[in-house]
Order: structure tokens, then sequence, then C-alpha cells
């Protein structure tokens, strides 16, 4: 299985190496179990920087695409297919847009609702 | 007078011990000055004519001049320094000369030989800043297996730098040295050791040496470097073995010194191998 980018293109790299796993789980290209190569092969190959990796299997491991099992490496995730089709964005955007509506129904002004959004945000850090 | 010489060279020969310094130290001059060179050589010559510039554009990053230039300092230099080389032997043969000043003659003369391989390297250096710095590759593949030490060694390469280095160990002890010799030898073989094993492990996601590279060539240059790795272990214990040897037999110092020439010649041996068997298309304009 290889993986190709493009360093010109205006996706940036990480979100490319994210779409082009998930693609390759969803195609069954990599099964459940399979070892990933660890960050610093994939980047030396890529000729990227090394963070840039760490944040694309970062963003994999949160949507449970892959699992890191420390020394022993990083795996493909026993439900990577179904969390592969889950569109994180779509859904927090659904979220979002239901929250929006609830707030506005108790009467909350949009500037309101951006400064408690704003707050939440920095709370939550 | 040149009765005299000759007779001089005649005395200097029948001593055992630098007739065969003379022998390593020729070997060393050919080797590194005149046999490795010439390789080198005529690998670039034949890489400019099977993959001419205006074919492959992505393969040479400065003109077809600068690198005729650079054929031509370094053909200059080692021929230079093997004549240097042998002006020495010369020398010392018409002269009065011990085998082991002359050993020492030939060890100090080998971080001369060595200077142009230097050279040859920064050059190389060089040219892949240059094509790093193009970015001439915008579309940049990778394979998704994991690699491991053991997919690019034999075991038997293994086994044998274990027994190696076991062997200093046994020979070492048995040997009875005094403790400062032997744990100096030791330790010298176990920092090798290790420092091969670093070596091996960092050649597994070591720099492409250009984005250009095939998978299949990016594959076979990793391990090209996790072999030589291994043999470096191999050759350093053997090394320390005939230091061991020479030490516990009393035999001369130039004895040590000859193995060493001999190691440096072995390692250069090794390492200067350049191969034009790789897929060289990947360098065509719009490949």
């Amino acid at each position: 299985m290889e993986i190709s980018i493009d360093i010109g293109s205006e996706q940036p790299i990480f979100a490319q190496l994210i779409g082009q796993i998930k693609q390759a789980v969803m195609k069954g290209e990599l099964s459940p179990g399979i070892a990933l190569p660890p960050i610093r092969q994939l980047a030396s190959d890529l000729g990227i920087n090394q963070n840039t990796v760490a944040k694309a299997y970062k963003v994999l491991e949160r949507d449970q695409v892959i699992v890191a099992k420390g020394y022993k490496g990083t795996f493909i995730h026993d439900d990577a297919k179904t969390n592969s089709s889950i569109d994180w964005e779509e859904k927090a955007s659904s979220i979002m847009t239901k929250t929006v509506g609830n707030l506005r129904e108790t009467g909350l002004t949009d500037s309101e609702i951006r400064i408690a959004f704003s707050k939440a945000m920095k709370e939550s850090r | 007078m040149l009765e005299n010489i000759i007779n001089q060279i005649v005395m200097n020969l029948s001593d055992t011990r630098v007739a065969l310094v003379i022998v390593v130290f020729v070997s060393q001059i050919v080797t590194l000055s005149i046999y490795l060179p010439g390789r080198w050589l005529r690998y670039r010559k034949a890489l400019f004519e099977r993959y001419p510039a205006e074919e492959y554009p992505n393969l040479y990053y400065q003109p077809e001049s600068v690198e005729i230039l650079r054929q031509k300092i370094r053909q200059g230099l080692d021929w230079l320094v093997a004549s240097v080389g042998i002006g020495l032997i010369m020398v010392a043969l018409t002269g009065e000369i011990t085998a082991i000043e002359l050993a020492v003659t030939m060890i100090t003369f080998a971080p001369v030989q060595i200077f142009p391989f230097f050279l040859s390297r920064y050059w190389g250096y060089k040219n892949q800043l240059l094509m790093k710095k193009s970015e001439g590759k915008k579309i940049r593949k990778a394979s998704l297996a994991t690699r491991k030490v053991k997919d690019f060694i034999p075991l038997y390469l293994v086994l044998l730098a274990i027994s190696m280095y076991l062997l200093t160990l046994i020979v070492g002890i048995w040997s009875e040295l005094n403790g400062e010799t032997l744990l100096t030898m030791i330790g010298l073989n176990t920092i090798i050791t290790i420092y091969s094993i670093y070596l091996m492990n960092k050649a597994l996601n070591a720099a492409k040496d250009d984005q250009f590279l095939s998978a299949k060539d990016r594959l076979a240059q990793i391990g090209k470097r996790i072999r030589k790795s291994i043999i470096l272990s191999i050759l350093f214990s053997s090394f320390i073995l005939s230091i061991l040897v020479v030490t516990y037999f009393g035999l001369g110092k130039e004895i040590f010194l000859i193995a060493a020439s001999i190691y440096f010649q072995l390692i250069f041996v090794i390492e200067v191998n350049p191969k034009i068997e790789r897929d060289f298309s990947v360098y065509k304009a719009g490949s």
C-alpha cells in the first residue's frame, strides 16, 4: 500500500495523509490490526517534517481509525472502517447548528452566543 | 652512486618487516589513490554518458562544466597524492629506515589520501542541497509497510558479527594482557559495535538521497546502509583481534600499523562503491 502527497496542493499535507489513510481503510487496503509505519519512517520517506505526520496520526487516533500501542507501534483500529466513514466536521457542524438554534430560541442574541462560544472554547482548553 | 642506491634498496628489502610494510604501503596507495578514485571517476563518466542532462534534468542541479571541472580536480589530486606516496616509498627505500618508521609514515599518509574522497562527498552534499531547494518533485510517494532491520540483513551476517565480538572477548581474557590494554581494546570494540547497531537503526529511517528515488531503490539504499554497518562491526572486531594477537605474541608495532592500514583500506573498498544499477527513469523530465 502506497501513499502519495502533493506538496504543491492547497490542501494541507497532514489532511492529505488523513484522507488517504481513511480511504485505504474504507477500501479494505488497510485492515484492522495492521501496523502503520513509525512517524520517522513516513516523514523521511515523504521528505516532510515529522510534526506533520505526528499531527495526522494524532487526528487519526482521536477519530479511532488508528490506535497507538506505545513502543509496539501504531495499528489500524478494530472499528477503523466504521470510524473512517464518519465525517467529524459534518458531525460538529450539525451539533453546533442544533445548539445555536436552541440558544436563539431562549432569546439570546447572536453576539451573546458568540461571546459564550468563545468563553466555552477558552475554558475547555 | 647508483650502485650504492641499489645496494641500499636491496638491503632494505631483505629485511622482511620493511618489505612487508612496503607491500602494504603500495597496496594502500593503489587502493586509496588509484583503484577507488578510478572506480568513482568511471561511475561519474558513465552516469553522464548514459543519462545526459538534456534527457534527465532532475539528476543534475549544476552545469555540466562544474561536474567536468570537479572530475579534473579530483583526478589531479588523486594522481598528486599517489605520486607523493610513491615518492615517500622511494625515499624510504633509498635511505636507512626501520620498519616502524616506514609504518608510521604509511599511517600518517592515509588521511592525506582520503582527503579527495571527502571533497567528493562535500560536492555530492552540495548537489543534494540544491536538489532539496528546488523541490522538483511535487508528488511524493511512500510505502505504508513497516520496516525492520531483520528484513534487510541475512542471519549469517548477524551471527558472524556476534561471534566476532565474542571472540575478541574470549581471546582478550585468554591472552592475559595487562588490564589497561585489554579494557581499551574491548571498550573500543564495544563502542564500535553499539555504534553499528545505532547506524543500522538510523539507516531504517534515514533521509532519502533525493525525492525522485523509486520505492524499490529506496529499500535497496536502506539495505545497503544496514549491511555496511554490520560489516563495519565485523571488520573492527577482526582489527581488534589482530591487535590482541600482535600484543600477545609481542610482535612489532609495525604489525599493528599494518593491520590498521588493511582495515582502513577495506572500509573504503566497502564504502566507496557507487552503482549505476538503479532506476534512473525517475529523473526524466515530467516523470
